[in-house]
C-alpha cells in the first residue's frame, strides 16, 4: 500500500514536533531529579560586550593558597568537588575516569578544566593563589534583559578575595551531568520555571 | 532543458525547409521534449516571501522574549514548524510541487531554529554537533517524506555543519566518520532522481568533501591522493556517461568531479612522494602530466558542450603552467622546450581527432 504525500508529511512533522518535546520534558525531569549544588560565578572578560538577553557564566574558583594545580595525565573528563556549608562545591581536583575522580572527592561532575598556577610574590608584593575554570557545559544563563545587565553589573563590582555574591545552581544527576536550574545573585534566587 | 527544445525547434525548421522531415510532424516531435521547470518571477517571489515570513517569526519571538512566557514561546514555533508541515502536505495533496517544495524547505530550517531556541528557551545546554545532525536528518526525512529537493538541500548543509562542528582533523581513519559519507550520495540519488539542480551542486560539494575527509584521514599520502584522483576520474566519467544516456542533471556532478579529479591530482604531486628534493624529475613529470590532463578536460568539455567543465580545463591548465615555471625556476629554454612538446602533443591529439571525426 503506498502512502500517500501529505500523510507522510505530517506524520514526519509530527515526530519531529514530539522528538522536541520529549526533549524539553526529559530535560525537565532530569533537572528536578538531580542533586542541587553551588558553583560560584565570576565575570567573563570585563571587555565583552553585555549580550543582552543572557549572562555568560564563568565557573572559576581560586585554589587554596599555596596549593597547586592537579597533574593529570591526558585531559580530565571528570571533576572532583567537596561540598561545603550552605551546599556550594570546592574544587578538589579531576580524573580521566569516574572511579579516579571519586578517590578524590565525594561530589563528580563530567566536565573538564584549565587552571594556572600560583604566582610567587615579588619585591615584597603578595603572590597571587591559582586559579581554575571549570567547563561543564554551562556557558550561559537566559534571561530578560534587565536581570542580564543587573546581574553582569553584580559580577563585575565583585573583586578577587570579596565573598562570592553570585552562584550557579546546577543539579547533578546520576550520570554525572550537570544542568542549570538557575542563579543566585546576592542571596536572591533566580530559577528557571516553565513561564 | 529549455535550451535543448529550441534548438531542436530551430533544426526541425531546417529540416523541414530542405525536406527531410514532414512539416505535419513538428508540433508532435516537440510536445514529445518535455518543458523544463523555468523559474518564473512568482515564484522566485514565492521562495523570497517564504524565507521572510519564517525571518519575521523568528524575529518577532525574539523582540518579545521578555514578555512572552517560555511555554507559549516553545509552543509558537511548535505551531509555526507544523502550520509550515502542514501547509507543505497541502499542497503536496493539491498536486503543487513546488508550493509544497518551499513550505517543507522553510518548515526544516525553521526546525533547525527550532532546536537552538528550545535549547536557549529552556536553558538546556547541548551538544552543537547533535543539534546539527538532528536538524539535517529532520530535513532529509521531510524531503523524503515530501518529495522536497530544498530540504533535502537543508538536510545536506545542517549535515556538513555537524561534520565541521567540533571535529578533530587529520585524526587517523579510526576517529568518527562523517556523516556526510552516507549523506551526500543520498543527496546525489535524490537529485538524480528528482532532478535538482541545487542539490545535485551541494550533494556533489558533499562527494568532494568526502574524498577530502579520506584524504586527511591518510595522512596525506601522494599514493592515496593520486589513488583518490583516479577514483574521482572514474565517478566523472560516470556522471558523463549518465549526462549522455539522458540524466542532465549528472551534468553538475560531471564537472564537480572533473574539478576534483585535477585538484587531488594537482595536489598529490606536491606531497613528499613526487616533492622531495631527490625527485625534481618526477616533480616535473607529474607537471606535465597535470598540463595534458588539464588539456584533456578542456577539450572534453568543448566537445561536450559543457561549460564547467570547460571553465575546469582552463583553470587547472593555468595553474598546471604556473606551477611548471615555478619548478622551471624561470629557465625559459627549458620552459620553451617543455611547452613546445606539450604543443606538439596537443596539436597531434587534435589531428586525430579531426581524422576520426572525418571517417565517420
Amino acid at each position: 500500500m503506498r502512502v500517500q504525500a501529505a500523510p507522510r508529511i505530517l506524520a514526519v512533522a509530527a515526530l519531529c514536533a514530539a522528538a522536541l518535546v520529549t526533549l524539553v520534558v526529559s530535560e525537565g525531569v532530569a533537572r528536578a531529579s538531580g542533586e542541587e549544588a553551588l558553583l560560584p560565578m565570576e565575570a567573563v572578560d570585563p571587555r565583552a560586550l553585555l549580550q543582552g538577553h543572557y549572562v555568560q557564566l564563568s565557573l572559576a574558583q581560586r585554589l587554596e593558597s599555596g596549593a597547586r594545580c592537579p597533574q593529570i595525565e591526558g585531559d580530565a573528563e571528570w571533576i572532583a568537588f567537596n561540598r561545603d556549608e550552605g551546599r556550594v562545591l570546592r574544587f578538589a581536583g579531576g580524573a580521566r575516569s569516574r572511579d579516579g575522580a571519586q578517590q578524590i572527592a565525594p561530589v563528580l561532575v563530567k566536565g573538564t578544566f584549565t587552571c594556572s598556577e600560583p604566582a610567587s610574590g615579588v619585591d615584597g608584593n603578595p603572590g597571587t593563589p591559582g586559579s581554575v575554570w571549570l567547563d561543564i557545559g554551562l556557558d550561559r544563563f537566559y534571561i530578560n534583559q534587565t536581570d542580564a545587565v543587573r546581574i553582569e553589573r553584580i559580577l563585575r563590582e565583585q573583586r578577587p578575595g570579596e565573598e562570592t555574591r553570585a552562584f550557579a545552581i546546577v543539579s547533578i544527576a546520576r550520570d554525572g551531568r550537570a544542568r542549570l536550574k538557575g542563579l543566585v545573585v546576592d542571596g536572591e534566587r533566580l530559577e528557571l520555571n516553565w513561564f | 532543458m529549455a535550451a535543448y527544445k529550441e534548438r531542436v525547434a530551430k533544426d526541425l525548421d531546417r529540416w523541414i525547409a530542405a525536406g527531410h522531415v514532414s512539416a505535419e510532424k513538428r508540433a508532435a516531435i516537440l510536445a514529445s521534449i518535455p518543458d523544463a521547470r523555468r523559474l518564473d518571477a512568482a515564484t522566485a517571489l514565492a521562495w523570497v516571501g517564504g524565507v521572510l515570513l519564517g525571518i519575521a517569526v523568528i524575529a518577532f519571538i525574539a523582540a518579545n522574549w521578555g514578555v512572552l512566557p517560555r511555554l507559549a514561546r516553545f509552543a509558537l514555533l511548535l505551531a509555526f514548524f507544523l502550520g509550515l508541515a502542514g501547509a507543505g502536505a497541502w499542497a503536496a495533496h493539491k498536486e503543487r510541487p513546488m508550493l509544497s517544495n518551499v513550505a517543507l524547505m522553510i518548515a526544516s530550517l525553521v526546525f533547525a531554529a527550532s532546536i537552538g531556541l528550545t535549547g536557549q528557551i529552556f536553558d538546556i545546554a547541548s551538544d552543537p554537533r547533535a543539534a546539527f545532525y538532528g536538524a539535517g536528518l529532520a530535513g532529509f526525512a521531510l524531503a523524503l517524506a515530501g518529495r522536497s529537493s530544498g530540504a533535502a538541500t537543508v538536510g545536506l548543509i545542517f549535515i556538513a555543519l555537524g561534520d565541521f562542528a567540533e571535529r578533530e582533523w587529520f585524526a587517523g581513519l579510526n576517529s568518527e566518520a562523517p556523516w556526510m559519507l552516507f549523506a551526500a550520495p543520498l543527496g546525489a540519488y535524490l537529485a538524480l532522481r528528482w532532478a535538482s539542480a541545487p542539490l545535485a551542486h551541494v550533494s556533489a560539494l558533499g562527494i568532494l568533501y568526502c574524498f577530502g575527509w579520506f584524504a586527511a584521514r591518510m595522512e596525506a599520502e601522494a599514493g592515496v591522493l593520486l589513488f583518490l584522483s583516479i577514483g574521482m576520474g572514474a565517478m566523472a566519467a560516470g556522471a558523463r556517461w549518465l549526462y549522455k544516456n539522458g540524466r542532465p542533471f549528472a551534468s553538475v556532478f560531471y564537472g564537480w568531479f572533473s574539478w576534483g579529479a585535477l585538484i587531488l591530482f594537482a595536489i598529490a604531486g606536491y606531497l613528499p612522494w613526487f616533492g622531495s628534493e631527490s625527485s625534481q624529475l618526477a616533480g616535473i613529470t607529474h607537471r606535465v602530466i597535470w598540463l595534458g590532463a588539464s588539456g584533456g578536460v578542456l577539450a572534453l568539455g568543448r566537445y561536450d558542450g559543457h561549460a564547467l567543465v570547460s571553465t575546469v580545463g582552463v583553470l587547472s591548465m593555468i595553474g598546471a603552467i604556473c606551477a611548471l615555471l615555478a619548478d622551471l625556476g624561470l629557465d625559459l629554454l627549458a620552459a620553451a622546450g617543455v611547452f613546445l612538446l606539450c604543443a606538439v602533443a596537443a596539436l597531434i591529439g587534435g589531428l586525430v581527432l579531426r581524422q576520426r571525426a572525418k571517417a565517420s
